[in-house]
């Protein structure tokens, strides 16, 4: 006998021994820390994905100065508000063709560390490196008419050269060559930007130092980052507003509040994919750590007679310790190289099918860190049953002294006649119950994780799809001056793109809109007007409304404190009333039918509409306001958040406007002749029908925010004839697919891209990526409601084969003294009955118990969330089939056991 | 008349990659109301030979017969409703199901066979192996002779026509053994059941009506001794 007996050398002999019973226990010990390693892993790669596309998409400043000529940064540095600032040099405003110089693109070069903070990330090709170079932005190049211009190509830009202070009438043509393609960096900043301010945004880069032309004078784009935004409080926060409050006579911002969210997958999305997940690996770690603590507790209880033996011959507690506790921890170090390459390969595999909206930047470090975390979960989880077990003594552990005692406080009274399988399992249950709460733990978790699993499913399931249009064109309404129609170098969509777009045959219907600003005139404000005066969006009618706005000083000061602007129009257009702003929108006549369940009050009469008689008022039915003093801002209430009324209002006030009501519209609009010139016109109408706040409505539909005058769009020649639509949705005739998406979409792009601003929103990719990403979700789903099953069935197999394995002798007895393969069977499916009995009522009781409390809590507290409906019968069939398999599974062990004879099942070993 | 026989019984085991015979051609049979003792050195088969003659066992080859029929003809359910009817088996361990009282322990074949407890006589059975006052207790609770008391008179409760009993005395000291062999003896003659004991104690075995002795696996010796006075 060479070889020395160690610690080490009795642990592997014990885990040779018991390598099939160790099987289990590893896979349960690698999932556990797939989910420990994996799930981190995977939350930080979406972590360092959102990042980089955020930069890709936005770059890392948090604010853009467009035009920053006059802008002393040095001074906001040293007033602490900036901690650095890059510039782009702007040499000029590249343009597709004279009729509609206004569409184009701002040409620039960066400086270095513009290069670093703007980050225009290359598709292809490289940023210019010396003269005559260019790269540019897939989207501009479209939008200039080099939609198909290949790395390599030379381009001849014709641009509107620069004075100093804005572009100007001059032009100039240059010919470079294109060397890069960057990511679409300029719509995703300006999505809700005019393109008089988008105009300034660079969106092609040349060489370094390119001069501007002669007698011009480049203009200056600023990026920003604050100096420890995070630090500053309200009194900072304002005296900047203050400070970047001058700067925008000069320059517009742009804050990085607005970027939240960017094509595809949202940034809220990723972040609650993020939660889920992190709940998901928190649950699913514990369910493991307890499935291994179950399967470690199994393991010993079956070797509890070796133990006493070990104690017996002289082993002390710690090296009792020592001698199991290597066997776990050589096991988890088997399992951590495994869980680490599953780790890796699995998360690498689902950012792969989640799309290229994702992007896989792994941070391995993690993935030992986790991995890490498992070994330490693996080795509490053997030491907890482990630790008492050691500390009994050599006849305790041998003779099972527990188990006696247990019977003995139990104190069991003789059965006068029985069903053998049914006592046993009576008792057998009764003495280990202990045992069975962490199995019915693990199958209750599976069950509440699964009932809303299968109620998240059948909620996503019905998210499926997109509405009645595919592609929306449209441009954000946007005004000139306030109370006046945006008709001065606007340009909506018109009924010729409508003829056109439908004579394409690719369309069956197209809805087109129009939005506008109408001004109501009133002699005097009724208390509801005057908080639709403060919330209108079509114009400021008060000056620094919520600045030092109280209860007492409301009404004061919304009937004298009247802005600038509201005065100039007021007198530049002869008012000698006063303007109540409100929304003027036209739709098609077939809409209105949508809007029945909306109305409140009256009738939709379309001759009427038509024959500009009458309008539909849409007003909220109730409106308060709140004014936050750290930001001086108001919020609003409306009907459509009804329940924000228990919030602290200044003011609310119910809707003033009745059917029948006169009102004297105005509109003030370019004049058809002479488009410098502004025409007002006065018409009386009656409200013929009052409708809720519309704001559940579909894309579609115009949005209002203050009041809405609206109307059919034949009727909107009489108010504002050359109001052009700012939207048109359409529907395609044929079902559409990707490969009809791909052909219709550059058409429809290059109507968008022909008009300022012009957007097209493509529902149909909206709805297809949503339902990508919900098959997703509902594989994800799927895949933990079956990862939760399969470590319930797991660790219900290990509890009872550690069952089969420890009454082995009493299988044999039992079998000496007559019983058969179905008394015997028959007694552990009882228990298994049981053990799913308490953890199916315990699962479906809480998730029961847990719906209806939540479900009144939302009626009472009038959260108004939305309840997933109720799913039992598939978690019921999920659960019978696992019961079966298990049932199953348990059959065959009994069966494989009494395959030996009776005397080997008796001796002991 | 001959209640149990064997004829040309053969058990191999494999012992690492040697065959070890066990039970060696064996041919032998045993009368009703017999009480037979199976004796001889340790590892010389004789518990083997018990186990495969009750049916506890297969055999590698020859043949158990029952009332003349054969067991290899019977399929499990069947030797499970033989053994559970017809033999009753009292083991060196005592082997009681540990969950179960006294009581219910005695009951068990008789619940597994699915019949009503013939009370008078499960009473007869308990007064003559005087254990009474145990019958509430629960095995863990009880001493080896008491329990072993138990498993006789779980062996007898369905009247069984053959007892086997393997080592019945060997975890017992001198006088709870005594006591048990003569209470097997006497319950055994009283009920008229073949008794057919396992033991290395020659003191134990000369109190049988026969003894047959077994060296590697072949009965080297059977023999009757005179009753004892």
């Amino acid at each position: 006998m060479k070889r020395k007996l160690t610690i080490n050398t009795l642990a592997m002999g014990n885990l040779k021994q018991r390598r099939k019973q160790y099987t289990i226990l590893i896979i349960g010990i690698i999932l556990a820390m797939v989910f420990s390693s994996g799930i981190p892993f995977f939350i930080s790669c979406m972590q360092t994905s959102i990042t980089e596309t955020t930069k890709r998409l936005y770059g890392t400043q948090d604010e853009i100065y467009l035009k920053a000529m006059d802008v002393d940064f040095e001074k906001g540095k040293l007033d602490g508000y900036i901690s650095n600032y890059s510039l782009a040099h702007t040499i000029g405003f590249a343009f597709k063709d004279e009729e509609s110089n206004d569409v184009g693109t701002a040409v620039a070069w960066l400086d270095e560390k513009a290069v670093e903070m703007y980050y225009p990330f290359l598709y292809e090709g490289r940023l210019p490196e010396k003269a005559g170079e260019i790269a540019a932005e897939r989207q501009s190049l479209m939008q200039l008419g080099f939609a198909d211009a290949k790395l390599g190509e030379q381009i001849t830009l014709t641009m509107k050269i620069p004075d100093g202070k804005d572009f100007s009438k001059k032009t100039e043509k240059r010919t470079y060559t294109l060397v890069g393609v960057v990511c679409n960096k300029k719509t995703a900043i300006c999505e809700w930007r005019t393109s008089q301010e988008s105009a300034y945004l660079p969106a092609v880069f040349v060489n370094k130092g390119e001069e501007v032309a002669v007698g011009g004078k480049e203009l200056l784009v600023a990026f920003v980052n604050f100096d420890n935004y995070q630090s500053w409080s309200n009194e900072k926060k304002h005296d900047y507003y203050q400070f970047s409050g001058n700067t925008l006579t000069i320059g517009t911002r742009i804050h990085k509040v607005h970027n939240d969210s960017y094509e595809g997958i949202s940034g809220t999305d990723i972040l609650s994919t993020m939660l889920y997940s992190t709940a998901f690996a928190v649950i699913l770690t514990l369910v493991s750590c307890l499935a291994i603590v179950n399967s470690f507790a199994n393991n010993l209880r079956e070797r509890k007679k070796q133990i006493g033996m070990f104690r017996a011959v002289g082993a002390t507690k710690r090296q009792i310790i020592s001698i199991y506790a290597r066997e776990a921890f050589i096991i988890s170090l088997i399992s951590a190289p495994i869980s680490i390459f599953i780790s890796y390969f699995g998360v690498k595999l689902i950012t792969k099918i989640m799309g290229d909206d994702l992007i896989f930047m792994p941070e391995v470090w993690i993935l030992f860190a986790g991995a890490g975390l498992g070994i330490i979960c693996v080795m509490c989880a053997a030491l907890i049953p482990l630790i008492p077990i050691s500390k009994s003594s050599p006849m305790q552990a041998i003779r099972n002294v527990d188990y006696t005692r247990k019977l003995r406080r139990k104190k069991i009274r003789s059965q006068k006649q029985f069903n053998v399988s049914s006592l046993l399992a009576k008792r057998n249950i009764t003495l280990a119950r202990s045992r069975q709460i962490i199995v019915s733990i693990i199958l209750a978790i599976t069950i509440i994780g699964s009932c809303y699993g299968f109620s998240a499913i059948e909620y996503e399931l019905s998210e499926v799809g997109y509405g009645q249009y595919e592609y929306g064109l449209y441009n954000d309404d946007h005004f000139e001056e306030d109370f006046v129609n945006p008709i001065l170098d606007f340009r909506g969509y018109c009924n010729n793109d409508v003829t056109e777009l439908m004579s394409t045959g690719y369309f069956s219907e197209a809805v087109a809109s129009k939005k506008g600003t109408v001004n109501i005139l009133r002699d005097e404000f009724t208390d509801y007007e005057l908080i639709i005066n403060i919330c209108s969006d079509t114009g400021s009618v008060y000056k620094d409304v919520a600045k030092g706005l109280t209860k007492e000083n409301f009404k004061e000061k919304v009937t004298k404190n009247f802005s600038k602007n509201y005065l100039n129009v007021k007198e530049k257009y002869n008012y000698n009333s006063l303007l109540l702003t409100a929304t003027f929108a036209s739709i098609g006549e077939e809409y209105f039918e949508r809007m029945k369940d909306d109305i409140v009050e009256g009738e939709i009469n379309i001759d009427k509409l038509n024959s500009g008689e009458e309008i539909v008022l849409v007003a909220p039915q109730k409106i308060g306001i709140e004014i936050d003093d750290d930001f001086l801002e108001y919020y609003r209430i409306d009907d459509s958040n009804p329940n924000e009324v228990k919030r602290d209002y200044l003011e609310i006030q119910e809707c003033s406007f009745k059917v029948g009501d006169e009102l004297d519209l105005s509109i003030v609009c370019t004049s058809s002749k002479d488009k410098k010139q502004f025409v007002r016109t006065d018409r009386k109408v009656k409200i013929g029908a009052i409708l809720k706040d519309v704001s559940g409505f579909d894309w579609e539909f115009p949005s209002f925010y203050g009041i809405g005058v609206l109307t059919t769009n034949e009727a909107s020649q009489l108010f504002a004839p050359e109001l052009d639509y700012n939207s048109i949705y359409l529907k395609t005739k044929n079902n559409i697919d990707d490969e009809m998406n791909s052909i219709i979409v550059p058409y429809l792009e290059n109507i968008s891209l022909s008009i300022p601003d012009g957007r097209l929103r493509n529902l149909y990719e909206f709805a297809r990526d949503n339902e990508q990403s919900i098959k997703i979700g509902l594989f994800g789903i799927i895949c933990i409601i079956s990862l939760f099953l399969a470590i319930c069935g797991c660790v219900v197999n290990n509890a009872l084969t550690a069952r089969i394995r420890e009454g082995k002798r009493e299988i044999g007895t039992l079998r000496a003294v007559g019983a058969d393969l179905k008394v015997i069977s028959s007694s552990y499916i009882k228990q298994l009955l049981s053990i799913f009995g308490w953890g199916y009522g315990i699962g479906f009781g809480l998730y029961i118990g847990g719906y209806c409390l939540f479900a009144i809590m939302n009626n009472v507290m009038e959260w108004n969330k939305e309840l997933y409906g109720i799913k039992l019968v598939e978690t019921f069939l999920m659960c019978a089939v696992l019961f079966i398999l298990c049932a199953v599974n348990l059959i065959l062990k009994i069966k494989q056991e009494m395959k030996h004879s009776i005397v080997e099942n008796i001796r002991e070993l | 008349m001959n209640i149990i026989e064997c004829k040309n019984l053969t058990k191999e085991y494999l012992s690492g990659e040697n065959v070890v015979k066990a039970v060696d051609d064996v041919t032998v049979s045993f009368e009703q109301g017999e009480f037979c003792a199976i004796t001889g050195p340790s590892g010389s088969g004789k518990s083997t030979f018990l186990h495969v003659l009750s049916s506890l066992e297969n055999p590698t080859s020859g043949n158990v017969y029952y009332g003349g029929k054969s067991l290899s003809s019977y399929n499990d359910n069947q030797l499970s409703i033989l053994r559970r009817r017809r033999f009753g088996f009292v083991f060196q361990a005592y082997n009681l199901v540990q969950e179960l009282t006294g009581y219910e322990n005695i009951l068990l074949p008789v619940m597994l066979d699915g019949k009503k407890p013939d009370e008078e006589y499960l009473n007869k059975v308990i007064d003559m192996l005087g254990i009474r006052d145990r019958l509430e207790h629960l095995p863990s609770a009880l001493s080896g002779g008491q329990q072993q008391r138990i498993a006789i008179a779980r062996a007898l409760a369905n009247r069984p026509a053959i007892l086997f009993a393997d080592e019945p005395t060997g975890n017992l000291d001198g006088k709870s053994g005594r006591e048990v062999l003569s209470l097997l003896k006497y319950v055994s003659k009283q009920l008229g059941v073949t008794l057919i004991l396992v033991t290395h104690d020659l003191h134990v075995a000369e109190q049988a009506e026969r003894i047959l002795t077994i060296e590697d696996g072949k009965i080297v010796k059977d023999t009757k001794p005179a009753p004892s006075v």
